[in-house]
Formats: structure tokens, sequence, C-alpha cells
């Protein structure tokens, strides 16, 4: 970009932008340096730091020090949407905070303990955490301490034994935390993104939309499925091992319809791993349009060898489920399946035609 | 790949809107491309773009420039929509990786203008409230600036220092806290 035209011009376009725009602009920089540097610039900017409602942090150097004094010294009357790309440990007085909107902690915390002593945040909408421990204290103040809370996502956290409660939360994702239980009663969730690692349970959701669960380890997730059935889309990875547990344990499935179903993902199955949830839904799910099978990652997440609960095992297939597959429904509209090499090409050949066949797709995509 | 093919149907099909900038010049554009203008989604939901929509705050050359980008983009969100869209993994985006790197290298050579067109720009994006193009001027200048001493900012972008000796000394204790 050259400046020269703006030169001969000689006017300063930046400093004449309205303040909501010169934020926007601060967002994008290190607080340090706005608090710094950018105050030095002329009366127009001495202050823009303070009233800024976006107070970013991405230098590791005195990061503590520097981030509680800015938000103890920052106007007070400011909104606050707090990002940070560091290791940071929130300070007490954030947690009291009447103009907090957003948190959205994007770095590696080790484990950092969220413990605060009390909680009111009536503004916070929007908690992102990345690698902090929450401390089992900490869960009801927060529950309490977040009227407005909208978007929850935790990632590679430490929680124990969590509880989510909450009338206005709309998107929620926990994956790949580590946890004994989960319980979350928030009906008015839209989207879920979680990771099953522990007991998880449920109440029922009938806002949701889209969802997103991934399998793993020792799965307890009675309630799981029924919260589940009024989604429109379903992206399932693994899902048959949390299906067996659910298959075994409760009747809860029963008379199950997932009517609003449109469109479902199957991800990181074996070829034959497909058919026991391919079967409960197929059953369960009569518009469905939209059907994926998909088994990229599998290979590359084992190192090109698959777990021992993934192989060894006798599996059904295809052969054992014909009858399955001619009560696939018939408006399917897109089919995609991506298949690797090393899984039973023998067997994929003979789903793929069925499929195929039984379905008429107007779209096919096979990888 | 597919999704191209299918946007550029549902365009044809789509209804026409006409935006008229502040001095005058009518341009014809797809509801699709316009409405990644929420003003002009609400004036349309509104029902009150018969005849016309008047922006008495962006010129000809402006709008030109910001209709070229809403028409890019909105083939990008029809794409997205036509083939794998309701599938947000990464798995599916991956299959379209080649196109956002072609609406990455289209972005950034929108971005190569004069200083005050960026100007303009920001502020044309922020009037017809679209959010990716406003996103991206704004990263422009915040990208000009970071790391740059007070100085070398003033000299780039003309900012008269107005502070006397005294305030600048004040604002260097008021912020000392940010040094120690």
């Amino acid at each position: 970009m050259s400046p020269r035209h703006d030169a001969a011009a000689g006017r300063d376009r930046l400093s004449a932008l309205p303040d909501d725009l010169l934020h926007l602009i601060l967002r994008r920089l290190d607080a340090w340096q706005t608090v710094r540097d950018l105050s030095l610039l002329s009366r127009r900017w001495r202050r823009l730091w303070a009233s800024s409602p976006f107070v970013t942090l991405t230098r590791s150097s005195h990061l503590e020090r520097f981030g509680s004094n800015l938000l103890l010294r920052r106007d007070p009357s400011a909104p606050l949407r707090l990002r940070c790309s560091h290791e940071f440990r929130l300070p007490d007085c954030l947690f009291t905070c009447a103009t907090l909107e957003e948190i959205n902690l994007s770095a590696s915390s080790s484990w950092k303990t969220i413990s605060p002593k009390s909680v009111c945040l009536p503004r916070l909408k929007k908690l992102h955490l990345k690698e902090m421990l929450i401390d089992p204290s900490a869960v009801e103040k927060l529950n309490s301490g977040w009227p407005a809370l909208e978007d929850l996502n935790l990632h590679r956290c430490w929680l124990g034994s969590f509880e989510v409660s909450s009338e206005t939360l709309r998107t929620l994702s926990i994956t790949d935390c580590t946890y004994t239980e989960i319980r979350v009663s928030a009906p008015n969730t839209a989207s879920l993104k979680l990771t099953v690692s522990g007991k998880v349970n449920l109440s029922a959701m009938p806002s949701l939309v889209s969802v997103w669960i991934s399998g793993h380890l020792a799965p307890c997730a009675s309630d799981l499925v029924a919260a589940l059935c009024n989604a429109q889309c379903l992206e399932l990875f693994r899902f048959d091992l949390i299906l067996q547990d659910v298959m075994q344990k409760s009747a809860a499935t029963e008379g199950l319809s997932f009517s609003h179903l449109e469109s479902l993902y199957v991800g990181e199955c074996l070829v034959t791993d497909f058919y026991n949830t391919l079967a409960f839904f197929i059953q369960r799910a009569p518009n469905l349009a939209a059907l994926a099978l998909d088994q990229w990652k599998l290979y590359q997440r084992f190192n090109g060898s698959l777990p021992s609960h993934m192989s060894g095992e006798k599996k059904p297939t295809i052969d054992g489920n014909l009858e399955l597959l001619s009560a696939l429904p018939k408006n399917i509209e897109k089919l995609w399946i991506r298949l690797s090499k090393g899984d039973d090409v023998e067997e994929f050949r003979k789903m793929q035609s069925l499929l195929k066949e039984k379905t008429k797709p107007r779209e096919m995509e096979v990888v | 790949m597919a999704s191209a093919g299918s946007g550029d149907e549902k365009a044809a099909a789509a209804a026409m809107i006409t935006l008229i900038s502040s001095d005058n010049e009518k341009f014809e554009v797809t509801e699709a491309t316009a409405t990644l203008s929420q003003t002009i989604r609400h004036m349309i939901e509104d029902g009150c773009t018969d005849g016309g929509v008047p922006l008495p705050n962006v010129t000809s050359k402006i709008l030109a420039r910001v209709i070229e980008y809403c028409k890019k983009h909105a083939t990008a969100a029809a794409g997205e929509e036509g083939s794998s869209s309701s599938f947000s993994d990464a798995a599916f985006l991956e299959v379209d990786r080649a196109f956002l790197e072609e609406l990455e290298e289209f972005d950034d050579a929108f971005l190569e203008v004069d200083r005050a067109t960026l100007f303009d720009l920001i502020l044309a994006a922020n009037y017809l409230d679209i959010k990716g193009l406003l996103n991206l001027t704004c990263q422009k200048v915040a990208d000009s600036v970071k790391g740059k001493t007070p100085e070398q900012i003033r000299e780039m972008y003309n900012i008269v220092n107005d502070l006397t000796p005294e305030e600048e000394a004040e604002i260097r204790r008021e912020t000392q806290w940010a040094f120690e």
C-alpha cells in the first residue's frame, strides 16, 4: 500500500474515525502498545485504550501484572471483552466486573485454577477457556453468577464434577476436557459440541439445531441420546461406543424419534461399525436428507494401526444388515462417503453399491 | 467443484436490487450479493427496496469496490450452502480448501489500495454493516500500526501531535505502570 495520496492530501483520516471504529482497530493490537505508545500520539488518542471495550493481551512478559493493572485502571464503565493468547491467571477482580461481556483465553494456561471468592457477572455473554482447572467450589458460584451467559466453550479443561445450568445459554462446547461427571440443564441450547469422556447427564434441549459428539473412553451417557432428539444436524464421531452403552443400559431410547433430523455425519468408524449407528438413526429419522460416512482421521489418529477395541473382534457385515439398508429413507438427497485405504475394501464396496441403489441420492461423492 | 455451478444458478434465479450511490450512479446486484450488508438486508426485510436503495454516504467509486467484495463473498457463502455445509467439521472444510485459498488471495489483492480508499472502505463497511469487510479493512490498518513507534505512526497517518510537553509528561506518569 502506498501512502502517497494521503500524504499529498495531508489529512488525518485515522484520527477522524469515530471511537467505535478506532476501538475495532485497537482490538487487533496488543494492549501493551495501545497503552504505552498510542496514548502518546495526540489528545485524541490519550484515553482511547481506557475506553475501549476490547482488551487484547498477546505479550507474555509481565503479563499478569500488566493485565491486572490494566483491568484496574481502565474506565470501569466501559464494556469489557477480554482476549488473551498467553498463559494468564484471571485476577479475582474480573469475576465481579459488572461490565464484563466476553472472556476468550485461547492459549494454554497450564491448568491455572479458577476459584473465585465470589462471582457476579451480570453482563457476561461469552466465556471461552482453554486448559483451566475449575475448582469444584466455583461451579455453583459460576452458575448463579452468569445470568446472561449465551456461549460457553471449555477446551482441554479439568472440570471434575461440573454442572451447567442456564436458561440463556445458546451455544455449549465442552471438548477434550477431563471430568468425572457433567450435568447440563440448558433448555435453550441451539448448538452443542461435546466430547464424551465421563458421565454425562443432559436434560431436554428442545431448541437444538446442530450437534457434534465425539465418543471417548468409557462412555456413560444414558440421557445423552434422548436429549439430542430435536437436532436437525448431527455430527457423530466414534459414536458406536456410546450407542453400545446406551442400548445396553437404558430403555429411554425406545419410542424415540428424530423427526427433525436432516443431516447425519458419522465419522471415525470402521466400515463395519457404521451399521449400528446407521441402524439406530435410520429407524428413527424419517426426514433424513443428507448422510455422510467418513473415516478420515481414524487411521491418522492411531498412527496407521487401529486401537485394540476396534480391531480383532468379530464384526457385523453387510450381509447381516441387508434388511437395515432396505429400510433407508428414500428421500436421501446427498450421500457422501470417504474411506481410508487400510480398511475392508470389499465390505465397503458392498455397502456403497447398496446405499446407492437403495437411496438414489441426487448427489453422491465417494472419496 | 459442483458448488460453484449451483451458486450461479441460484444467483440467476434471485431477485435483483438496485443500489444508488451518492453521485447517483445505479448498480444492479443480486439479492444474495446485497444481503451481505446487514443494513440492506433489513431494508429488504422491511420491503422498502422498490425503486432502488439510495446510499447517500457511499460514492460510486467505493460502492463499486464494495460490490466487488460482496459478489466474491456471496459466491463463497452460496458454495458453502451448496455442498457439505451443514457439517461444520474440518474434515469437510478440507474439501473446500482450494476455494478458501482463492478467497484469501482475493482479499489480499482487494486491500491493495491507497490509504484514502482504505478509510472510505472502512466507513462504507461500517455504514452498510458488512462484518467481513469491516474486519478485513480494520485488520489492514492494525497491521500497518503494529510494532511502530508513535513517531512512525504520526508520520504514516498525518497525525498532528497536539500534546504540550506538560501533557506528554502527564500521560507518561499516567501509564507508568505499563513500563514497570
